[in-house]
């Protein structure tokens, strides 16, 4: 006869050692999905922020071509990628000096992290100017 | 002193094995858990070298307008006036133009040089260089530099030493890119 008669033995984890554990990994778990969190914040505004300047640099390519001889000063267009709406705008600003302008394009975006924009900024020439022929002084 | 025992508490080899149980569930939370970490420092590594490269491109793209103003400067600079050819017998280098504070964002980024496109001063070309670079403390220098040749029309003893230009034309296609 079993000296343990009436007393059914133990099985499986301990109470205590179940809560420690689930605590561990609850701590870990937490820290770790706040990394995550950040990781894929990050991730999307860097696939984002890459098209707005793709954005950006295509405008400032085709202002470099057409702003010169042209008396539009600004613009602003929508653009839709991928359910997220990007706001360009443009600016052609004479420059004190003459025979330059200034070109200045922003484009702008809202996601789940908040509103950001990126700039870019330049100087063409006036074609005008340029063509000109000036005799030697 | 005697130590009574709880007639509920195992001892002996069913205490080991009930603490070997709790030891393999903590064990498990703690593969778990290094599992997890790795995964997300995996991905971690993953968005930084993301936001790595699109900082990059953002300053290589600034670099690059820059390099684009300083080239329109230089070309309207040229047209308005006559540039005297300085000689030199190390490369050729001629002039050196400062772009003015009130025209760029960066000015103090770009330097801006005009160079000969080679020794042979009897060449209708000559080559602009605009080279810019952003420094900035904690991450590596960052230099991109953009040629273009210009045709150019010389009178007063053309391109020699003391001639003047006195007309200069873009020439397409003839852009050279470095980065």
């Amino acid at each position: 006869m079993n000296s343990t008669t009436g007393i059914k033995k133990p099985r499986g984890s301990t109470l205590v050692g179940a809560l420690v554990s689930t605590l561990i990994l609850s701590i870990g778990m937490a820290a770790l999905s706040r990394l995550y969190i950040n990781n894929s914040l990050n991730s999307h505004y860097s696939q984002h922020a890459a098209t707005a300047l793709a954005y950006a640099r295509d405008k400032i390519e085709s202002l470099r071509y057409q702003a010169s001889n042209s008396t539009m000063t600004t613009g602003s267009e929508q653009l839709e990628d991928q359910d997220l709406t990007y706001r360009r705008d443009w600016q052609i600003s004479p420059n004190p000096v003459s025979d330059y302008r200034t070109i200045s394009i922003t484009v702008q975006w809202h996601d789940s992290s908040g509103d950001h924009r990126i700039g870019l900024k330049t100087l063409i020439g006036d074609q005008t100017v340029e063509s000109l022929t000036f005799a030697n002084q | 002193m005697t130590i009574y025992s709880s007639p509920l508490e195992p001892s002996g080899p069913a205490m080991q094995r009930q603490s070997a149980r709790g030891l393999v569930t903590l064990l498990f939370c703690m593969i778990l858990l290094t599992s997890a970490t790795s995964l997300i420092f995996t991905l971690t590594r993953t968005s930084l070298a993301e936001q790595r490269i699109i900082t990059n491109e953002y300053r290589a793209e600034t670099l690059r307008q820059d390099c684009e103003a300083g080239l329109d400067y230089a070309r309207v600079w040229l047209s308005r006036h006559s540039l005297i050819w300085e000689i030199n017998a190390g490369g050729g280098y001629i002039h050196s133009l400062v772009i003015p504070a009130n025209l760029l964002a960066r000015p103090e980024a770009v330097e801006l040089r005009v160079d000969y496109l080679s020794q042979d001063t009897g060449s209708p070309f000559i080559q602009i260089q605009a080279q810019a670079s952003w420094n900035e403390t904690g991450i590596s220098n960052s230099l991109y530099r953009v040629r273009q040749f210009v045709h150019y029309t010389a009178i007063n003893g053309s391109a020699s030493a003391g001639g003047t230009i006195a007309r200069i034309e873009s020439v397409p296609g003839t852009w050279d890119d470095h980065e």
